[in-house]
């Protein structure tokens, strides 16, 4: 037995016309199926109805906004990393390329490696003779301004310095705060 | 009302997150039911619908507001709820580790709190034995009045795939409906209870 258009009309929620309506109560008194179906579907439908919106727990949108807060904080950790990360391999490249002009200019300026080699003792030594005369003035120096600078100067001067690293303290701490999720 | 949501609305546009907050207080229910009645899970529809709001929140930019903002809000959650539903038949869970069920409900007389749970339990069983695009398309026009025209919007279909779709849900609840009421009259001793005897 075809059940159709009946079914269709059944499960309609389109206004049916007069005929469709006529035709549709003779199908129904001798279907059995169609008559079954009608009646769970109106007990469904009554059932939807009467089923009233479920409530989320109280505090929702508190916890939706240390959610976004959580969020946003992942968000600031990655995209520091990724620009820590971005620094590196732009400093690395800048270096390789810096070595490859070095390397360059080594070999259009040197010959033969003797004279590379004899070139990098010559100015090793000389680096040498510098560091060792830095040294000397380094240690000259505070002889120096300890006989001349009295000590009040000393004094002030280690206050100034003190307030100072207090300062730098002070704004580290509260660079490091977390910050409110509102603007 | 409809001035203050337009300024939040807008306000919401420029990335204002306390404006946003204003829209999650007012759409909550709407999302956290559709959601509700997606998943069937409070635990699981909290966690949407949070998610819902954050996904709506980084997309305002993209939002037309010619268009109803709950429309588009739901759309966001049916879509995230029919991607969990998917997910989830890849890695079913024994029925035994599924979290207890409970519905938040603040009525004051356990009798009638009672019931509601075992209503909203049963609408939540019939809901289940259909796919999820079929549920999001009864839930949309049964709880949200929504037109075709917005289903198919909401859901990415045509008018007439939207006409279908309700149709054939209709008869698979209609079907369903006889099991679901028998199981109900003649529940079966859980194995957890002492023998009758």
């Amino acid at each position: 037995m075809s059940h159709q258009p009946f079914e269709t009309w059944l499960l309609s929620e389109e206004p049916l016309s007069a005929d469709q309506a006529e035709a549709l109560q003779a199908h129904l008194s001798g279907c059995e199926f169609c008559r079954q179906l009608a009646a769970s579907w109106s007990e469904v439908h009554r059932f939807f109805q009467a089923a009233s919106p479920v409530q989320p727990a109280t505090g929702f949108t508190a916890r939706w906004q240390a959610r976004l807060a959580a969020q946003r904080l992942q968000e600031r950790i990655r995209r520091q990393r990724r620009q820590s990360w971005w620094t590196l391999i732009f400093t690395a490249g800048v270096a390789m390329l810096l070595l490859v002009l070095l390397a360059v200019q080594v070999v259009l300026v040197y010959e033969s490696p003797e004279q590379l080699l004899f070139d990098g003792v010559f100015r090793m030594s000389e680096m040498l003779s510098t560091a060792n005369l830095v040294q000397k003035l380094l240690v000259t120096l505070p002889y120096f301004f300890i006989t001349v600078i009295p000590l009040f100067w000393w004094a002030v001067f280690a206050a100034l310095l003190g307030f100072l690293c207090l300062l730098w303290i002070f704004s580290l701490r509260r660079l490091m705060l977390p910050r409110r999720v509102t603007r | 009302m409809q001035d203050v949501e337009a300024q939040w609305l807008a306000r919401a546009h420029t990335g204002d997150a306390d404006a946003f907050s204003q829209l999650v207080e007012v759409y909550q229910t709407a999302v956290y039911n559709l959601c509700y009645r997606m998943l069937g899970d409070p635990y699981e529809a909290e966690d949407a619908a949070q998610e819902t709001f954050l996904r709506a929140y980084r997309s305002m930019a993209r939002y037309d507001r010619n268009r109803p903002f709950s429309t588009w809000l739901l759309s966001i959650a049916a879509h995230y709820c029919i991607d969990q539903i998917r997910k989830r038949r890849v890695m079913l869970l024994p029925i035994e580790e599924l979290p207890y069920q409970e519905i938040q409900d603040p009525g004051p007389n356990p009798e009638s709190v009672a019931s509601r749970n075992e209503e909203q339990q049963r609408v939540q069983a019939l809901l289940e034995s259909l796919n999820p695009v079929d549920r999001a398309s009864i839930v949309m026009y049964y709880w949200y009045d929504f037109s075709y025209d917005e289903i198919a919007q909401a859901l990415g279909l045509t008018t007439s795939a939207v006409k279908s779709r309700l149709h054939r849900s209709r008869r698979e609840l209609a079907l369903a409906w006889p099991e679901h009421s028998n199981q109900e009259k003649s529940p079966e001793r859980k194995h957890h209870e002492s023998p009758a005897f």
